[in-house]
């Protein structure tokens, strides 16, 4: 039985809330994982382990974290048209936050609470196809 | 009535790293530019998203009978006795029939002194009945795989302890493991001691291995080891662009600190002298470092502050530089922030380009290429610089060594937790 | 300090002077048959955090840790921002790291011989099975950098390992940083989870430590937490800081157990300070060892043995003992000192000594 957006919604905001140790209502689907709810680098990987065991599924860092690794690592040159390409699929990332634009070590700020709700979303019925196909 | 300021120097020097188990190949590696990362071979690694590593081939462990078990406990005691035993024979300390109750030791050493069927034979079958923790069966499990003095070597300093009493020191003893920070951190530890009259030399260093399978997956795990299996002596590139995380090494290094009035009486070779030392703490959050270096700016200020001297004398800094973004941009700043508008003049390089990270051990290995670089006033490059990171734009002595005027140079330190150690060391000649 | 007797000094000595113990045999399900223990029962350290989020990260040993200097802080009356971070350091003497073993165990539950046997089998089930947290929860050095992080201390941090005299060599330490003008104030003292069961078992192999000619001692592993503030007297005074005892300098050297204790009594001698009692640290067996303390000391002090009470907190141990120690010297009409001692698996030695009282 996959969940519906609202019940993953429900269980990310939970899971976010315990891993940042914030109230349940400072956790939005807008919150920025970084600047609202004070991530640092290791409470992404806590976050991915504690997704992983509560919707028993595998979880690449690449893709809940939309490649902004990826980004990241990318050479200067290449950068404006992957952002271009990033805004297109991600509208939801607070790109307002960055009126005069993003830079590297700005990516994984972009990240949100609803990046997670949006990737279970996808990733679960992939996931339960998979099973099922067996 | 307060005596003069007691000096610190360095007497003796025992490394055993990658590619290289004696002083003179260690340098002239580094200086050839030469890196000791390869594929690993210790165990299998095909599980592991990183299998690459600086490791100590052919070790031959002078002690067969306390040495390395099959099931990989012993490791990190061997390396250091290897280390002490050459610090301890290139000093000629012993020779000279010091009061050996003013002669300590000093080490710090890493968490892997259990072996792995010893870990894992009883954790699991404690859980192997589900949920809840089967001491009966833990118990049952851990006799049938314990290997001997496991109790000493749940700590450090057993290995402290019996090195000393290995060569008859009856001083002071105790080990330190601000993991990272570790190996400067015992050096100036020892100073310490010297300078307060605690002892007149001790025998200051640190040993490690993190390589075995649970070590390495515990780094594999925080996501901090390069992934660049296809390219291992290229994988290791401090303030590189391409640079995606540290390469695990292991090895050991000692130094026999002395106080210098002790060395001089007995007509010791002083190798450089320890003109300061410096510990602090980020304080800001558990791993990352503070954006702007704050920890490692205080611990390299205090180091020049005991040592007396301005930051325009520092003539090379070996930097912790361990190929990961966070640190290497982090302690650019901080290198800017103590330097000022002189930082782009002073020559910065890793070692860890070439020898990778010998976590507890890299403090002590990398003071002692520090040493070296005083005595051959040569500077190792940073290897693998190729394309810096716009953010690291300091003078890293990209891939080539090259002849410098040092003076006074700075070995830094820095750990996961914030912990930061910085150490002034002054060439001897000066 | 936190103990298995309880949080804070007074409610230590309180239960203390009550008689009672917090050795206990093992209930089921909480160790081997037959052994005793005197554990510290889980509590909410959130009050002691002020940055809860590093909870999450912090294993028991750093929970005591951080809310024994958080209350040393508050006791010290420098709570609110008295403290110039720049110039507090830290140092706590803490033994190995437990390794959680029932985290490791979940992971290869049941295959103990797959795990040794098949690597890449092993490396999957971590891999993907193991809070990737475990490294920095287990790193023992993590200990101080918690109490730096949740008291806002940058200056010197360290940790000590030297088995069971480093909780008392950390305070060692922290006090000659500040003699030599590094600090201004150091958060010292010893931090242990000693109920775990990789302490367990290797203490279980092999003959009994402690044991010492022909009364061997038993071994009642413990958890315990004891961080002091020290500071510069000069400071201290100037702000009217209550003052429970001054910490001499360690003279002698420091693996010379007569060395150590005869340099002790002639600065006790030189200041003219009666002592009152020592706490030897090695569970107080009558063997030839201990002949130094009567020998050096003689018949004058009283012997106390706080390992009866609270189970032996391994590094941490004698600095619990510090603590108690030090509440001796209050309302001393007298220049009074008391001597605490720690000894090692190895047989190491430390100790120091309080001086107090009216001057």
């Amino acid at each position: 039985m996959i969940p519906s957006r609202a019940e993953i919604e429900d269980r990310v905001r939970t899971i976010v809330s315990e891993a940042l140790d914030r109230p349940a209502a400072e956790v939005r689907e807008e919150s920025s994982l970084i600047d609202d709810l004070g991530a640092e680098s290791i409470d992404f990987l806590d976050l991915v382990f504690r997704l992983e065991t509560a919707f028993g599924i595998k979880i690449p860092e690449d893709r809940i974290w939309a490649g902004s690794q990826d980004l990241a690592d990318a050479p200067e040159e290449e950068m404006a048209e992957r952002l271009r390409r990033l805004r297109a699929e991600r509208p939801a990332f607070r790109w307002d936050r960055f009126p005069d634009g993003v830079r590297k070590e700005d990516l994984p700020r972009l990240l949100t609470v609803r990046t997670i709700v949006d990737f279970l979303e996808r990733a679960l019925p992939e996931a339960e196809d998979g099973h099922a196909g067996r | 009535m307060p005596a003069a300021r007691r000096r610190v120097v360095v007497t003796g020097m025992g490394v055993l790293a990658p590619g290289a188990a004696d002083l003179a190949t260690f340098w002239d590696r580094l200086e050839a530019g030469v890196s000791s990362v390869g594929p690993i071979r210790r165990f299998d690694v095909s599980g592991y998203p990183s299998r690459i590593a600086a490791e100590i081939d052919g070790f031959r462990d002078e002690d067969p009978r306390d040495g390395i078990d099959d099931d990989g406990a012993g490791r990190i005691e061997a390396y250091a006795r290897a280390a002490v035993d050459a610090a301890l024979a290139d000093s000629a300390l012993e020779a000279a029939t010091p009061d050996r109750s003013r002669v300590g030791v000093l080490l710090a050493a890493g968490m892997g002194s259990y072996g792995h069927r010893e870990v894992f034979g009883p954790s699991a079958s404690a859980r192997a009945g589900g949920d809840g923790f089967d001491w009966r069966a833990f118990f049952a499990a851990a006799r049938g795989t314990i290997r001997p003095r496991a109790a000493e070597r749940r700590t450090p300093g057993s290995i402290a302890t019996r090195i000393a009493a290995r060569h008859g020191l009856t001083g002071p003893v105790m080990a330190v493991m601000t993991a990272c920070a570790a190996g400067t951190q015992a050096l100036g530890d020892a100073a310490r001691w010297i300078r307060r009259g605690k002892a007149d030399a001790v025998v200051a260093g640190a040993a490690d291995s993190e390589l075995y399978p649970m070590g390495l997956a515990s780094f594999c795990l925080l996501g901090a080891l390069s992934t660049r299996c296809d390219d291992p002596s290229g994988a290791s590139r401090p303030f590189d662009r391409g640079r995606d995380g540290f390469v695990i090494g292991e090895g050991a290094g000692a130094l026999v600190l002395e106080e210098r009035e002790h060395a001089s009486r007995r007509g010791a070779r002083i190798r450089a002298e320890i003109a300061g030392f410096g510990s602090a703490c980020d304080a800001y959050r558990v791993t990352d470092p503070h954006p702007e270096g704050r920890g490692a700016v205080r611990a390299m200020r205090s180091a020049l502050s005991e040592g007396g001297i301005d930051a325009s004398r520092i003539g090379y800094i070996n930097a912790h530089g361990t190929s990961t973004v966070a640190n290497d941009r982090a302690e650019t700043r901080a290198i800017r922030a103590l330097l000022g508008s002189g930082a782009e003049r002073v020559p910065v390089s890793s070692t860890k380009s070439m020898i990778g990270h010998l976590t507890v051990a890299a403090g002590a290995v990398e003071a002692i290429a520090t040493v070296l670089t005083l005595e051959r006033q040569r500077i190792h490059p940073t290897i693998n610089l190729t394309s810096p990171d716009p953010e690291c734009d300091l003078d890293y002595v990209p891939n080539r060594s090259r002849r410098a005027s040092v003076e006074y140079a700075l070995s830094n330190s820095f750990a996961f937790g914030g912990q930061c150690a910085s150490l002034l060391l002054r060439g001897a000649s000066a | 300090m936190v103990t298995p007797l309880g949080r804070g000094l007074a409610a230590n000595l309180e239960a203390l002077s009550s008689g009672r113990s917090a050795v206990a045999p093992a209930g089921a399900g909480e160790g081997p048959p037959g052994w005793k223990f005197a554990g510290v029962p889980d509590f909410d350290a959130r009050p002691y955090f002020r940055v809860p989020k590093a909870i999450k990260l912090a294993d028991r040993r750093t929970r005591m840790a951080v809310a024994a200097a958080s209350m040393a802080v508050e006791d010290a009356g420098l709570a609110a921002g008295g403290l110039d971070p720049e110039r507090l350091g830290v140092v706590v003497g803490t033994s190995g790291s437990d390794l959680q073993a029932e985290e490791l165990g979940r992971a290869v539950a049941g295959e103990g011989e797959r795990a040794a046997a098949d690597i890449p089998w092993f490396a999957d089930r971590i891999l993907s099975g193991l809070n990737p947290l475990w490294l920095v929860v287990n790193l023992p050095n993590m200990v101080s950098a918690h109490v730096a992080i949740q008291l806002d201390a940058q200056g010197p941090n360290s940790a000590v390992m030297t088995d069971w005299i480093a909780g008392l060599q950390a305070i060692e330490e922290g006090a000659e940083w500040i003699r030599s003008g590094e600090a201004d104030a150091v958060l010292a003292g010893g931090a242990e989870a000693g109920v775990l069961p990789f302490v367990m078992s290797s203490y279980a192999q092999g003959e009994r430590p402690g044991a010492a000619g022909d009364a061997p001692s038993e071994l009642a592993l413990a958890d315990g937490a004891a961080i002091f503030v020290i500071e510069d007297e000069g400071r201290a005074r100037a702000r009217a800081a209550r003052i429970y005892g001054e910490i001499l300098p360690s003279s002698g050297s420091g693996g010379q157990e007569t060395g150590c204790l005869e340099a002790i009594r002639a600065e006790l001698g030189r200041r003219g300070a009666k002592l009152l009692a020592v706490s030897r640290g090695d569970g107080g067996s009558r063997s030839a060892r201990d002949d130094a303390w009567a020998r050096v000391f003689g018949e004058g002090p009283e012997i106390v043995d706080y390992r009866p009470a609270l189970g032996h907190a391994l590094a941490a141990s004698a600095a619990i003992d510090a603590g108690l120690m030090l509440a001796r010297l209050r309302g001393a009409a007298e220049p009074s000192a008391v001597v605490c001692g720690a000894r090692g698996y190895l047989g190491q030695f430390a100790a120091l000594a309080f001086a107090g009282g009216a001057a």
